[in-house]
C-alpha cells in the first residue's frame, strides 16, 4: 500500500513537468533531412552527371519535372525537402526545399528555398 | 484508510484527464497564424524589374523568412539570392479535421536589384486531417 501511495507522488510531478513540456512548447517534430548545400558548389552544369548528384546530395525525397520557357526543354527536378516544427502552442518550423534541374541527365541548375517562420495561437 | 489511499492515484489521474480535457477544450476554436499573408498584387504591380531595390521589396513584401538561391537554365554567371516568404493559417487546433491556408512567395534578385518574382496561395479547402498513424494533408 505504501509503494502504491509513494508511485502516486512521485507521478504527479512528472506530470505537471510534461504538462508544463507542453505549454512550454518542447514538441519537436522532423520530417525529412535538411540537404548540404554545400555540396552544390562542386557541381558544374552540363556535366556533373546523375551519378555525382546522388554522391553530392543523395537520394531525392521526390521527383518531378519542369519546363521554364517555351524556348526551353523540359527538365527532370529532384526534390528534396525536410521540415522542423519545435512547440505546441508556439511553433517554431523550419523547413528547406531544394530543386535539382537535370537535362539529359547532367545537371543545370537548381533552386534552394529555406524558410523559418513562428506560428502562434490566436 | 485503505481505500482513501488506493484511491488517490487514480483521483490524480482523473484530474489530469479533466484539466487536459479543459486544456483541450479551451483551444477548440484556436487557430494557429502566423504573419499576415502579403499583398502579392500590390507587389507585383509597384516593383520594376531591374530596377527596384531590396529596400523596395522589403518595403512592400517584408523581412524574409529565408534566403537562398537560384541557378536556373539560361542564367548566366552563379547562383543568384532568392528572398522566400510564408505564411500559414491552420486550425481550429485539437478539431480532428482542420483547415489551413498557405501563401509561399519567392522573389529574385539580379545584382541586388529585383528580377522576377514567384508565389502562390492556397484558400482553405486544404484539409489537415489527423490519421491513426499519421498526419496527412490533403
Amino acid at each position: 500500500m505504501r509503494r502504491t501511495s509513494k508511485r502516486g507522488r512521485r507521478s504527479a510531478p512528472r506530470l505537471v513537468l510534461l504538462l508544463c513540456a507542453a505549454l512550454l512548447g518542447c514538441g519537436t517534430t522532423t520530417y525529412g533531412v535538411p540537404p548540404d548545400v554545400s555540396r552544390l558548389a562542386a557541381l558544374r552544369r552540363g556535366e556533373s552527371t546523375k551519378a555525382d548528384l546522388l554522391l553530392a546530395l543523395g537520394e531525392p525525397d521526390g521527383r518531378g519535372a519542369a519546363r521554364l520557357a517555351p524556348a526551353l526543354p523540359r527538365e527532370d527536378v529532384w526534390v528534396y525537402q525536410s521540415v522542423r516544427t519545435h512547440g505546441v502552442l508556439s511553433v517554431h518550423m523550419e523547413s528547406e526545399m531544394l530543386l535539382v534541374l537535370v537535362r539529359d541527365g547532367r545537371y543545370e541548375g537548381h533552386l534552394w528555398l529555406p524558410s523559418t517562420i513562428d506560428a502562434s495561437l490566436r | 484508510m485503505s481505500r482513501v489511499r488506493q484511491s488517490l492515484p487514480f483521483r490524480r489521474a482523473a484530474t489530469a484527464a479533466v484539466s487536459l480535457g479543459l486544456l483541450a477544450a479551451a483551444c477548440s476554436g484556436v487557430v494557429a497564424t502566423t504573419t499576415s499573408a502579403r499583398d502579392l498584387a500590390r507587389a507585383q504591380q509597384e516593383l520594376r524589374r531591374g530596377s527596384a531595390t531590396k529596400g523596395d521589396v522589403t518595403r512592400l513584401l517584408g523581412v524574409p523568412d529565408g534566403r537562398g538561391e537560384a541557378l536556373l537554365p539560361g542564367q548566366e554567371g552563379g547562383p543568384r539570392e532568392v528572398w522566400v516568404y510564408q505564411t500559414l493559417r491552420a486550425g481550429p487546433i485539437g478539431q480532428p479535421a482542420a483547415r489551413a491556408q498557405m501563401q509561399a512567395v519567392m522573389v529574385f534578385f539580379d545584382a541586388d536589384r529585383f528580377d522576377g518574382m514567384m508565389g502562390w496561395s492556397s484558400d482553405d479547402k486544404l484539409v489537415i486531417r489527423s490519421t491513426e498513424d499519421a498526419g496527412s494533408v490533403r
